[in-house]
């Protein structure tokens, strides 16, 4: 299980800032993608970002369309 | 501005595995968001084109025509034919493709195509597979440039456009901004595509098995050819805004796009092939006129004038209709075919022409017969010929050739045909891809009957074959779900087994031509399209019986120089004495279990039998209970009546039975007084009328009618629901009269020549209802030796020898697993040299792989040279690797038992030679009370008798009452006995019949029915002996 974060979205319902280190620090958007995983297994439909931090790390989130929770997937050190 | 996108490229499911939604699906969904177009751009195929067009048009959508074309090196590169003219450039691009490059792998060699092909074409760069999208996510810029300064000079300025997709994919932002920037350098346009391959994310997981089949992967297993996700959808306008929110320009750019291009495609043309006349002929329809009066004047003599009447009417209709030339097209066919000594036959509704019987393409005369010519051609239906010739299977290539030649090889192609998913085929393919086990899918597969896909669920719920086979069908749950997505979808291109597609000019203008199996160029249009195109189709078709006949005919002109099939006297009585026992394995048409329990009631004693015969077992007549009363009136046990005295002379030859679709014509014609025109068109939308309102309205129509003529209004409503009932299962009265002088002439072959008939049908498996080993125990049956496979005696071929008075069936060597054309050719021109002298003989002078040799050894080809098969089967691999067996002390190997010599040519030859199944049992059987099939032939009706033996051709016509009954054959080593299994038995014991085991027994009423007084059993109980260990020991 990949750890939870807390994401604000704008109407897309793409982020536009995430909780980050106890504070809300915008980002960008850099490429955005969907994966269904493995479907046969029942495993839902994710929407991954690949997010920009003003003054932070490059990372990859994703938000699990069953659930509507996100994730971080990968941070880029 | 967003209810202007159109989607410009989008695919079906003939992309081949590569389509999730159906056509109708995705014109519908396109229709439905408002959008005024859409583009079909299968992969490599314009196989779609005909239904999307009517599809569009119905749903008021302009289709565009395009293609997404596969190039040398793997990339793709969007088509779309801006009008008629960019169609046919499309098509001739395609066929460069097709057969320029390896069958199933088409590319495209852009620098070498005429450039003027690129004309009237819009060229877009594609999915990531295009060369350009491809080079810019490996960073290579500056290669991009140039491949994309490349497609801009090849199409030009306004016809290549940069492809900016939609799809959800990783980098498809920094790409589509690389492209629109790239577009704008270059002053070339960029348009926005969603790349389709599907209407909505729901249908993702079908697509996803269908690519898994593609690439011959499993779900659990990666493949870079499969989808990362369900972003290949039909999005609407405003979600194709969102998706391309960066790139507005794009998506008005693909609706003006859209707007430049034109339908391609002119339904209503006639692309007819005008025959090559004679010199000094120059009309066809006078030279038509010329050959009918001469083939008049040779079937008749001088023609009498009903003759000549009906000529003229016909001739006036094929002229006033256009069809002159078609008609000398296959005149020239058959006669060709003639004079090559290659066997042919006209078949079908063409019968019912008397200008075909004259020009030697039937051989049925339609006027003695009283055939209606309307049902083959009338003015009122406006409807294309269809005129279908069998020809010898083995020779039919000639006759396609000859035509090749004829008109071109340009203009002339096979049709294809889409082959599509059903039950079974479905059920293979992703169940493999989901991983279920080929033994698995294997156990299943052979108890699923015949039905579509989408009908598995139900199956599993009703069929007791399924339901109780200890299947644990819950298992395979989403497998039948998966299988009823894909139900229809064409999986692949096949070749149409006879039709010939003749065009007037090069086919690649109208369409596509690409190499199918054996080398064949086929077009992209089955049948039905092809005929939508306004191309003539010519249905050579290639008929294994005749090849039978050919080789029958000949060897008994070996023996006897004198007999001719065509004098094969027609009212010979044995042969109808053998038809009237139901003794009629092999015969052409009358060989089915239910044919022969006809034959066995009816009583045929002359030929209007036999073609009522082929018109009786159809499912039709069985569902409509038609076939009772007719034996009943033919046998007299009932009385022939007449609902008016109008129908007795159109009925009488069928004891009052509508039995033919020619005389509900002709019926609508008497009694209601339609033309003959209006009458077939009658009996067209009864066939095909779909819903309770439609009938209605043709019956009020034929009942105003038929009163206006003089019928009373009860009568006529009698009448017209006589017809509705039958009018949906009718059969073509030439037809069967076409088949059933083959039909009764193969059955005096069989009677009179079983040797030479037997032999020929072995020789041309596969065909008809048996397994070979069942047509070797019927000319054993009939006295016939079935001699085994000698490597010194053995041919090509099945061989008539004779040895005394007696004669025999030699087996053939092609009959052994895995003997192609270059071993037999070895083995026989090795043996011309001399016979064999030993097994070390034959493996110096022929060089044979072991699983071959071994083959040959182990189904007894060296019996006669050596005495030990098993021991000669070690010698043989000591001859092929010295040394391997050496320490086995040869004479020490006992010879295999005589069971296990049956099973091997079974397996290897798949034919008993020396022994039945049933041999082997026969003590046991015996000891625990079951009869032999002959013994249950010979007791009274009404006894109750216990048999075994292997089961043949299961099968559950429909019925009236809607419930199922089973027929079967059960073979032993004496004969054949039909078996009827009723519903309950069947719900008890469904698990048996189908896909159950090999050798089953049956307790049940023995039932003598019809003039041949032939017995059958009715089942009461089922046995599964399929373990027939000593004693045999039921387990039911």
């Amino acid at each position: 299980m990949k750890p939870a974060i807390m994401v604000k979205c704008d109407q897309r319902g793409w982020p536009v800032a995430i909780r980050w280190r106890s504070r809300l620090a915008p980002v960008r958007v850099l490429d955005a993608w969907e994966d269904v995983g493995a479907w046969w297994a029942g495993e839902g439909e994710k929407v991954f970002f690949r997010v920009e931090l003003r003054s932070g790390p490059l990372m990859e989130l994703y938000r699990d369309t069953a659930t509507g929770g996100w994730q971080v997937y990968r941070v880029y050190d | 501005m967003t209810e202007d996108f159109v989607h410009l490229h989008a695919h079906s499911p003939f992309s081949f595995l590569d389509g999730a939604s159906r056509l109708e699906d995705l014109v519908a969904g396109a229709a439905g968001f408002g959008q005024p177009a859409l583009a079909l751009t299968d992969h490599d195929s314009v196989a779609g084109a005909v239904r999307f067009h009517r599809l569009a048009r119905a749903a008021g959508l302009k289709p565009i025509q395009g293609v997404e074309l596969t190039l040398e090196g793997g990339y793709h590169l969007v088509l779309l034919a801006r009008n008629p003219q960019g169609y046919a450039n499309l098509c001739s691009i395609l066929t460069r493709a097709h057969l320029g490059g390896e069958r199933r792998y088409p590319a495209l060699k852009l620098e070498t195509t005429p450039r003027e092909l690129f004309a009237d074409v819009y060229a877009l760069s594609g999915c990531r597979k295009g060369e350009i999208p491809h080079l810019l996510l490996r960073r290579q810029h500056g290669e991009a440039r140039q491949a994309a300064v490349r497609y801009r000079e090849l199409f030009g300025r306004g016809g290549f456009f940069l492809e900016l997709s939609a799809e959800p994919l990783p980098g498809t932002r920094a790409l589509n901004d690389d492209l629109a920037q790239l577009a704008e350098h270059l002053g070339v346009g960029a348009v926005a595509t969603g790349n389709v391959h599907y209407r909505d994310k729901s249908c993702f997981p079908l697509h996803d098995i269908l690519t898994c089949v593609r690439t011959a992967t499993r779900l659990d297993q990666v493949h870079p050819e499969r989808r990362l996700n369900a972003g290949n959808h039909l999005r609407s306008s405003e979600e194709m805004a969102l998706a391309m929110a960066g790139h507005p320009r794009a998506m008005t750019a693909a609706a003006r796009l859209a707007g430049s291009c034109e339908p391609v495609l002119d339904l209503e043309a006639r692309r007819h092939p005008r025959f090559p006349l004679p010199p000094g002929e120059e009309d066809p329809a006078i030279y038509l006129r010329k050959l009918v009066e001469a083939g008049a004047r040779r079937r008749y003599g001088e023609p009498p004038p009903a003759v000549v009447a009906r000529l003229e009417h016909e001739l006036a209709v094929i002229e006033h209709m256009g069809f002159a030339d078609y008609f000398l097209l296959v005149e020239d066919v058959v006669g060709h075919a003639r004079r090559q000594g290659i066997r042919c036959a006209g078949r079908g509704s063409a019968a019912d022409s008397l200008v075909t019987f004259c020009l030697g393409i039937t051989e049925v005369d339609a006027l003695a017969r009283g055939l209606l010519f309307e049902r083959f051609l009338s003015r009122e239906r406006a409807e294309k010929p269809d005129i279908d010739v069998d020809f010898d299977a083995r020779r039919r290539d000639e006759v396609a050739a000859y035509v090749s030649r004829k008109y071109g090889a340009d203009r002339v192609a096979a049709v294809c045909t889409y082959q599509t998913y059903q039950a079974r085929s479905a059920l293979r393919d992703f169940g493999k891809v989901m991983g279920f086990t080929a033994e698995d899918l294997d156990r299943l597969v052979r108890r699923v009957p015949r039905i579509r896909a989408d009908e598995l669920e139900r199956a599993a719920r009703e069929f007791p074959e399924l339901k109780h086979s200890g299947i644990p069908l819950e298992q395979f749950e989403e497998l039948f779900r998966a299988c009823a997505a894909a139900a229809g979808f064409p999986r692949h291109l096949g070749t149409h087994l006879g039709g010939l597609v003749i065009g007037d000019g090069p086919l690649t203008a109208i369409t596509p031509l690409q190499r199918a199996a054996k080398g064949v160029v086929v077009c992209q249009f089955d049948r039905e399209y092809v005929e939508d195109l306004g191309l003539i189709k010519l249905d050579l078709l290639a008929l294994r019986t005749l090849g039978a006949v050919e080789d029958a005919v000949r060897n008994i002109g070996r023996r006897d120089p004198d007999f001719s099939y065509e004098r094969i006297p027609v009212d010979d009585r044995d042969t109808y004495r053998m038809l009237n026992q139901g003794h009629t394995v092999g015969v052409f048409q009358l060989e089915s279990p239910a044919q022969r329990a006809l034959q066995g009631r009816l009583g045929a004693s002359h030929l209007e039998d036999i073609v009522a015969s082929l018109a009786l077992i159809r499912p039709g007549p069985i569902k409509g209970n038609m076939v009772e009363p007719f034996i009943a009136r033919r046998g007299g046990d009932e009385p022939v009546t007449y609902l008016h005295p109008r129908l007795e002379p159109i009925l009488r030859k069928t004891y009052g039975v509508v039995l033919f679709q020619e005389q509900v014509i002709e019926i609508a014609i008497a009694v209601a007084g339609f033309s003959p025109g209006e009458a077939d068109r009658l009996r067209r939308v009864m066939t095909h009328a779909r819903s309770s309102r439609e009938m209605e309205e043709i019956g009020a129509l034929f009942q105003s009618r038929a009163i206006a003529c003089g019928v009373e209004a009860a009568t006529a409503r009698a009448i017209f629901d006589c017809l509705a009932g039958y009018a949906s299962y009718g059969f073509c009265e030439a037809h069967a009269a076409a088949f059933a002088t083959t039909a009764y002439k193969t059955a005096y072959l069989a009677r009179h020549h079983p040797a030479e008939f037997y032999a020929a049908v072995l020789s041309l498996q596969p065909m008809g209802y048996y397994p070979p080993d069942t047509i070797g125990w019927e000319a054993r049956r009939r006295g016939v030796t079935l001699l085994p496979l000698d490597i010194n005696a053995s041919g090509r071929e099945f061989q008539v020898e004779t040895i005394g008075d007696r004669k025999g069936i030699r087996v053939a060597l092609s009959r052994v697993k895995g003997m192609g054309p270059a071993p037999l050719a070895a083995i026989l021109d090795a043996r011309a040299a001399g016979p064999f002298r030993s097994p070390a003989d034959f493996s110096r002078r022929v060089g044979l792989e072991r699983d071959l040799l071994r083959d040959l050894v182990l189904a007894g080809a060296f019996d006669r040279l050596h005495l030990n098969r098993r021991q000669l089967a070690w010698e043989l691999g000591e001859l092929a690797e010295p040394g391997l067996f050496a320490e086995v002390p040869a004479a020490a190997i006992p010879d295999y038992r005589e069971e296990d010599k049956y099973v091997l040519e079974q397996s290897i030859l798949g034919l008993g030679v020396r022994h039945h199944l049933l041999d082997f049992f026969r003590p046991a059987l015996r000891r625990a009370g079951y009869l032999t099939t002959l013994e249950v032939q010979g007791m009274p009706s009404g006894r109750r008798a216990r048999t075994a033996g292997r089961p043949l051709c299961p099968h559950r016509p429909p019925t009236r009452s809607g419930r199922t009954t089973v027929f079967l054959t059960l073979e032993d080593e004496h004969g054949l006995l039909d078996v009827t299994i009723f519903e309950g038995i069947y719900r008890q014991y469904g698990a048996l019949l189908f896909g159950g085991p090999e050798l089953l027994g049956f307790e049940g009423r023995v039932e003598r029915r019809g003039k041949g007084n032939v017995a059958c059993l009715v089942a009461g109980r089922v046995l599964d002996l399929a373990s027939p260990a000593p004693g045999l020991i039921p387990r039911h």
